[in-house]
């Protein structure tokens, strides 16, 4: 098939079988690097997006946020804000709808909400309001929080209308209070295994609390049509929200219709779903004065209310042989839930206890994971649920393991590697298609030939690291359940309107969406508009953008409905013009026959519509194989990533273009969580609540050099071969860096971010604050 | 948020400016706004009045003359940056103004400004300190000259009076053997520093250091100078025993305090380690040592 790629890396070589596709390409079909269909408006500021609407007549609303952590609120008088000029309307606690209790959770949880007809004399009249709360014992740790006797932050297992509620059994008998979700499970005999192994080692891991830090701050507006919600703001998982918006207002589910801005925002988890100081705010606010309100969220309240990733403690206890084989693992964590619960701590903890199945032969196997309320700001969705943290400790702990048996920790990796076909040893059944062999052989050659040669002064230390990680596609559940559907109507001009489930969150799925259809159908990519189709649509979705699902099932959506409309087009035309539909061929919106060559508008007398579907009967593992090279400053601490080697197993690259970019965005990210960031807090008092205080990645953070190394295994059940991308290319970052770091100065920062005055303190092998465990 | 209404005065010379400054109450003067603007959006400051500089076209230079590298109030960061002059024979002013927080605050914040706010934080502080220079006022009695170890007084605190406005600030022109540099940690690019140093060093004939200067940022309750260590180098060789003897005078000088940058402890183990680096690097630009001293 034709590929052009331009700009792509030349080293890069696609080694996958293409001959999927039945029908003739267009040139800028799949495996093409095609423009970005929203570049233009992006680059040029014309994008309009989430806090750039407004809307004829709409309220603006502030919200009285807790600077306590636990109490009760007694009473809360919105008598003068009301009052205030230019306010229309202010709302206690108890007097928004849903399920707001008197009970203050964590700092920046609603007190009072006003609407008014300006931004600032909402946030003024909240100066106006007057509450009186009587403070309860907090409590901060989550592994003290779970014990009994902590203060009550919620009974356990409280019902908010959160989506994954699941019955738990807890096993744990000092697991008392505070549960959010629970995990055990185990396969094998762990303690004989670990009692019979030549080598047992045993070591903690944390991973900080963290914050997407989205450019664009959340902003929404909800109006109210009779019994109609309706509520404007970006959110990827459109179908669920619907749900839990509706259950948790008490109203139907078909009562809420959310519809995403012009351009939504980017999201990496932090837009999924519904947020508890949030929409339903808004939407109360709206009842109560009957015109739409818009709530925008100040950047302090994006760490305080905007959910962060969950801060995780992980004990990892492994054995092996003396040759480097695998033969038990036992890993417990604690999740750090926050406040509220939202059922992200069910995914947290079934990714840990999942992910490391996929990867490696572990025939002994226990894991007990455990998710906790505490009083500290509410932990959500973020780019990499769970498998994230949990790599991070994994993949940190091989290599420690692999130094105690003294073998390189490449090889030790690849000695207990999971092979294609062979079962997990959980019993979940074999991996279907893996490229990691490839990811760790291509991956390591780049990462030699660019690293080779280089002298390091006396002045700095250059240390080499390299983690394995793999994160499955969709809901990773891959029983049938999660669907998705795309119409395409043809236009009698030959332009495609396709109608999908996606959400264009800066991922690029409208692209891909576009390519698909060109590809099918044989129109340029530019004739083909995508939009997100209304709750009203009698089409059906799952899940929207989340879980790396877009280009997986929603493409496979596009596609069924892409082959639909080709084939009826063909005969169409073929009809039209008399001919053998074998006759036709259809090539960027031109028909070609034997005898004349016609644009499609020509011949098409009638739109056609067709609706494609896709089911997810599988749940394919990604992977990678991440390679970092650190200079560390012996006198600061300072760590400097310098090279970074990204190999990625994508199924096949759509787009190789937006598949680089979308790697070069996961090390951003994994370079952030190694070194940079923590959202830290003083008694559940965020500390570092803005942009100035919390640090954030950079360009100058970025590695000098970096290489994206796209292996693709052509994966069965995906489009193309093409499976999840977003979420698997996360992991791998920081446990690489982290092991470049441990290379560089001989001892492990087990608790990242690994920021100079941590790095400085474990070279001195001193413990500081006894917060940063440091290994000798 | 957007900032409280403020009355805005636009004076086009200096006598204009300082007779707004006696006359208004409680004004504030906006020179580039790199931490008034911020202040004033989050209603940190709610003046009543503000006195915008930036049309007295007479302070908008850098210049070498009488002796003096002189930088007048509407200098910018970014001129600093920029300037042939400066990177020919001013180390560590060559070394400070990239440093300074990212390229848009650089182009629009001024030194003179900087070192008039008197964040202990701020760079220039030390940069002044380490090269023994002035700032220059005017007020209602006319101009006056004051020097760096007389200017700081607490955070955002100074010696300038109420009337009077930061004109200039000054430091004297290279000796023949003088180099001087910057170092400085911060947490991540653009931000506060999380420790700095500057150090100046000029030498005799004989190769021993004539004179030393140490200025030291973010581990005071104001830029400081390192006396003892300054005192220490004076008359030696310098060495890399020598500068190790200083770096840990300069670090027990110094008073951190732990905060969202970092322990006091690792701040003052930096002060060590960016003093070592600065005197290093001055000693090289002196041109009395051929390599830079590790670490």
């Amino acid at each position: 098939m034709t590929r052009e790629a331009p700009g792509t890396d030349s080293s890069r070589s696609i080694q996958a079988s293409r001959e999927t596709a039945e029908q003739p390409p267009s040139k800028r079909g799949v495996g093409t690097a095609t423009k970005r269909t929203d570049i233009a408006s992006k680059v040029r500021g014309t994008a309009i997006y989430g806090s750039d609407v407004s809307r004829p007549s709409t309220l603006h609303a502030a919200v009285l946020r807790a600077e306590t952590p636990h109490g009760t609120l007694r009473t809360v008088d919105t008598t003068a804000a009301t009052d205030c000029d230019g306010v229309v309307a202010a709302c206690s606690r108890s007097e928004l709808r849903g399920f707001f209790d008197d009970r203050i959770r964590h700092v920046g949880d609603v007190i009072a909400a006003v609407a008014a007809t300006d931004r600032e004399t909402a946030y003024r009249a909240l100066e106006e309001i007057e509450y009186d709360v009587i403070e309860h014992e907090p409590v901060f740790d989550a592994a003290t929080a779970v014990q009994a006797g902590a203060p009550i932050v919620h009974e356990n297992q409280p019902d908010l209308k959160q989506h994954r509620q699941h019955p738990i059994e807890v096993t744990n008998e000092e697991y008392v209070n505070n549960i959010d979700d629970y995990h055990a499970y185990q396969h094998g005999d762990v303690d004989e295994a670990l009692n019979t192994a030549d080598h047992v080692i045993e070591r903690s891991y944390t991973t900080p609390r963290v914050s997407h830090c989205n450019l664009d701050t959340h902003c929404c507006i909800a109006s109210w049509t009779d019994d109609q919600l309706h509520v404007e703001t970006t959110l990827g998982n459109i179908t669920q929200a619907q749900e839990e918006l509706g259950d948790f207002l008490e109203i139907d589910h078909d009562s809420v219709e959310i519809t995403v801005p012009p351009t939504p925002s980017s999201s990496f988890g932090g837009r999924s779903l519904p947020k508890f100081t949030f929409e339903p705010v808004a939407a109360s606010l709206s009842e109560r004065t009957g015109r739409p309100v818009r709530l925008e969220f100040p950047r302090d309240v994006e760490f305080l209310a905007g959910e962060t990733r969950h801060k995780t403690e992980w004990e990892l206890t492994m054995g092996v042989t003396d040759d480097g084989e695998i033969t038990a693992l036992q890993t417990s964590v604690i999740a750090d839930t926050g406040g509220y619960p939202n059922g992200v701590g069910h995914i947290v903890l079934s990714n840990g206890r999942d992910r490391p199945l996929d990867m490696y032969r572990i025939p002994n196997y226990e894991y007990e994971g455990v998710s906790v309320f505490t009083n500290n700001v509410p932990a959500g969705e973020y780019r990499g649920i769970g498998v994230t943290q949990g790599t991070f400790a994994l993949e940190s702990h091989i290599d420690e393991v692999a130094r105690t048996v003294g073998m390189d920790p490449l090889t030790f990796r690849s000695r207990n590697l999971l092979e294609e076909g062979e079962d997990r040893s959980n019993g979940r059944g074999p991996i279907d298609t893996s490229g990691v062999t490839e990811c760790l052989e291509r991956g390591q050659r780049t990462f030699e030939r660019i690293t080779d040669d280089r002298s390091s002064s006396s002045n700095e230390l250059v240390g080499r690291g390299v983690a394995l990680g793999t994160h499955t596609t969709g809901s990773g559940a891959g029983d049938g359940r999660d669907v998705s559907e795309a119409e395409l109507t043809m236009r009698t001009d030959g332009t495609v309107t396709a109608k999908t489930a996606g959400v264009e969150l800066g991922q690029g799925s409208d692209t891909v969406m576009s390519q698909i259809v060109a590809h099918e159908v044989g129109v340029p990519p530019e004739a083909v508009r995508v939009e997100r189709f209304p709750a009203s649509a009698a089409l059906d979705d799952s899940l929207g953008a989340v879980a790396s699902r877009s280009t997986y099932l929603i493409g496979g959506a596009v596609r069924d409905a892409g082959t639909q409309l080709s084939s009826t087009l063909v005969d169409r035309i073929s009809t039209a013009l008399d001919c053998s539909p074998a006759d036709v061929r259809i090539d960027d919106g031109t028909v070609h026959t034997d005898r004349s060559t016609v644009s499609i508008s020509d011949l098409l007398e009638e739109e056609i519509t067709v609706v494609g579907r896709a089911t997810a009967d599988d749940a394919p593992a990604s992977y990678g194989a991440h390679f970092a090279e650190v200079v560390v400053d012996p006198g600061t601490g300072h760590v400097d990533v310098r090279t970074f080697v990204a190999a990625q197993d994508v199924g096949f690259a759509i787009n190789p273009k937006m598949v680089e970019g979308q790697l070069e965005g996961a090390v951003l990210h994994g370079v952030e969580f190694a070194i940079c960031s923590e959202l830290r807090a003083d008694n559940g008092i965020p500390e570092n609540s803005s942009l100035a205080d919390y640090s954030v990645a950079s360009p100058v953070e970025m590695p000098n050099q970096l290489e994206c190394e796209i292996i693709e295994s052509a994966e069965r059940s995906g489009p193309y071969g093409a499976k999840g991308l977003g979420t698997p290319s996360l992991p791998p970052v920081a446990p690489a860096i982290g092991n470049a770091i441990r290379d560089a100065i001989g001892n492990r920062i087990t608790n990242p971010p690994a920021t100079a005055e941590r790095v400085f303190f474990a070279m001195a092998g001193r413990d500081f604050d006894e917060e940063v465990p440091v290994d000798e | 948020m957007k900032a409280a209404q403020f009355e805005h005065h636009e004076p086009s010379t200096v006598d204009e400016a300082v007779s707004l400054l006696e006359s208004l109450d409680e004004p504030t003067i906006l020179a580039g706004g790199q931490s008034l603007v911020p202040m004033l959006r989050f209603r940190l400051a709610r003046p009543e009045t503000v006195v915008d500089i930036n049309g007295i076209d007479s302070l908008d230079y850098l210049r070498e003359e009488n002796g003096f590298l002189t930088l007048g109030a509407l200098a910018r960061h970014a001129d600093v940056e920029n300037s042939a002059t400066v990177a020919d024979r001013y180390g560590s002013f060559a070394d400070a103004a990239p440093l300074v927080a990212d390229p848009q605050i650089r182009n629009r914040g001024t030194v003179v400004g900087s070192v008039a706010q008197a964040d202990p934080k701020g760079d220039w502080g030390s940069v002044l300190l380490a090269h023994d220079g002035a700032v220059v006022a005017h007020g209602p009695d006319g101009e006056r000259t004051i020097p760096a170890d007389d200017f700081f007084l607490l955070p955002y605190d100074t010696t300038l009076a109420e009337d009077e406005l930061a004109t200039a600030l000054r430091v004297p022109t290279p000796e023949p053997r003088e180099g001087s540099a910057y170092h400085k940690l911060k947490r991540k690019t653009g931000d506060y520093a999380m420790a700095g140093v500057a150090a100046r060093l000029v030498f005799d004939d004989d190769g021993r250091i004539a004179d030393a200067g140490i200025g030291m940022t973010a581990v005071d309750i104001t830029n400081a100078r390192a006396k003892e260590a300054e005192a220490h180098l004076e008359g030696e060789r310098p060495s890399p025993e020598l500068l190790e003897e200083a770096g840990e005078l300069a670090a027990e000088e110094s008073n951190p305090e732990s905060d969202e940058h970092g322990d006091a402890s690792y701040k003052e183990r930096m002060v060590d380690v960016l003093t070592q680096r600065a005197l290093a690097d001055a000693a090289e630009r002196a041109g009395v040592v051929e390599r830079r001293v590790p670490q």
